[in-house]
């Protein structure tokens, strides 16, 4: 056997021959028993070198330490994985809040709608407008005109609380430092001021001509009950007077008066003016002895 | 340590890309064994054994990767384990016989080589399987051995490989390889 042959069938044993070689090389072992009986002796060598060199670098592998580290296993732990995206999620969302909160800006080319809290207070001054017709006045009242006031600053609203008051705040009524809201104000619920001293006093108050909804629209309820006796004897609550006397000798006249100052009745009877006063228990009717009085009653009965 | 850099390193032989490739790639090449009816151990050798395999092709600068080195490991893995039911399946059938007694007799050799190679000196057992088994060229070799020169490790190795071969053949006759 040649030295070429030896190195052959190291090149072929080893990889290290091309295609052609390859199939050059088992032709000559188809043909020659002595080269193939050699190629199938170092075939065995070579893959028992391999082999040796495979169990030398297993043994090398085995002696390694697989058990992850401290550090691999939070890098490895789905559990530590879920919890880092939590927390990495929270700080995301309080910088976006806090920085959110102090980039805020509102533009103040358009005019600003907020929703006012129901239970909380606001600034307001109630502009009766006493130089307007009462009448129409009095449908004002149901809708009315809320100032605020311009130190406000639109941050100071909570945005979600629910409300009842709707207002509208025009840029002209803004300072330039005022386009950021700031929360101080108080806003006691419109619709549960009911105490007239909490608004604004006028002369209003003083016009019988004022008829609110509540005082002018619910006109008393009368019932009678006749008797032999000339004295008039009454009842008045929730609305209800009764009256109780001889009417088929003379008939009976009621004056309601209403006013801001309130609902005042009065009798009249016989030439005679009897005021009515809130009462649950049957009672005759106070003869008016101021003339003043019963002079305003005496022209309010004859213009009416 | 990025792939680009850990098959430089294979490239040159360094055994301590092995080393880290093993270790960080353990728990997702066994668990495909592990996750398929396959014991600790035989993960671990199905393991073994890809890694091997891609160690020896990047080693003799025969791979051309075209994905990362995890997806390669992991496939390899998959047809490792795959190989390995197929033959669990087969040697529950009487069709194997014939195979075995092959099997049998082709470790008879191997045992007797092995011996051989053990009677080797380290350098020798070093050069000769750093040769045929890493596929690593004489210059690699000779730089890996701290030889003077390439030649020094063709000297080396062509020493080495026919002691190896007297040795084997002093102590079975050729007749002991052919069936």
């Amino acid at each position: 056997m040649t030295k070429i042959n030896q190195e052959q069938i190291d090149r072929f044993h080893s990889g290290r021959m091309d295609e052609a070689e390859i199939s050059d090389f088992r032709q000559q072992l188809e043909s020659d028993p002595s080269l193939k009986a050699e190629s199938n002796l170092q075939g065995d060598i070579i893959n028992g070198l391999k082999e040796f060199r495979k169990a030398e670098l297993k043994a090398r592998l085995d002696a390694l330490n697989v058990e992850p580290t401290w550090v691999e296993f939070v890098q490895q732990s789905t559990l530590m994985k879920s919890m880092g995206g939590v927390i990495v999620a929270s700080i995301i969302g309080t910088g976006i809040y806090f920085l959110g909160e102090k980039n805020e800006t509102i533009d103040s080319s358009a005019p600003i709608s907020v929703e006012a809290p129901q239970y909380e207070s606001i600034e307001y001054v109630w502009n009766l407008g006493l130089d307007k017709d009462p009448v129409n006045q009095n449908n004002e009242l149901d809708k009315p005109v809320l100032e605020i006031n311009s130190n406000l600053v639109a941050s100071e609203i909570p945005e979600s609380k629910p409300t009842q008051a709707s207002i509208t705040l025009e840029e002209s009524s803004l300072t330039d430092d005022s386009q950021v809201f700031k929360p101080s104000f108080e806003a006691p619920s419109v619709q549960g001021v009911e105490e007239e001293s909490e608004f604004v006093s006028s002369e209003l108050d003083e016009l019988p001509e004022n008829k609110s909804n509540d005082v002018s629209e619910n006109p008393i309820d009368v019932e009678t009950e006749l008797s032999k006796s000339t004295i008039i004897k009454y009842k008045y609550y929730d609305g209800k007077l009764f009256l109780k006397g001889d009417f088929d000798k003379a008939p009976y006249e009621i004056l309601e008066i209403n006013s801001a100052r309130g609902r005042r009745i009065y009798v009249f009877y016989l030439d005679n003016y009897y005021k009515v006063g809130v009462t649950d228990r049957l009672t005759a009717l106070p003869l008016v002895g101021d003339t003043e009085v019963i002079k305003e009653l005496e022209l309010l009965r004859t213009n009416k | 340590m990025k792939d680009s850099e850990i098959l430089a390193g294979i490239s040159r032989g360094d055994e301590r890309m092995l080393d880290h490739l093993y270790k960080k790639y353990y728990r997702m090449m066994t668990k495909i064994v592990l996750s398929n009816n396959g014991t600790e151990d035989e993960a671990k050798d199905v393991y073994q054994e890809a890694l091997l395999a891609f160690w020896q092709k990047a080693a003799s600068g025969k791979l051309v990767l075209t994905s990362k080195i995890s997806t390669y490991l992991y496939s390899i893995c998959l047809n490792q384990w795959r190989k390995e039911l197929d033959r669990k399946s087969r040697l529950s059938s009487e069709e194997v016989d014939g195979e075995e007694y092959q099997t049998h007799d082709a470790k008879e050799r191997l045992k007797i080589v092995t011996d051989c190679i053990g009677q080797l000196g380290d350098v020798c057992k070093k050069v000769l399987t750093y040769y045929y088994f890493d596929g690593l060229g004489m210059p690699d070799i000779a730089k890996k051995m701290n030889f003077a020169n390439t030649d020094t490790a063709k000297t080396k190795k062509y020493k080495c490989k026919k002691k190896l071969d007297s040795l084997i053949k002093s102590k079975y006759t050729t007749e002991d390889f052919f069936d």
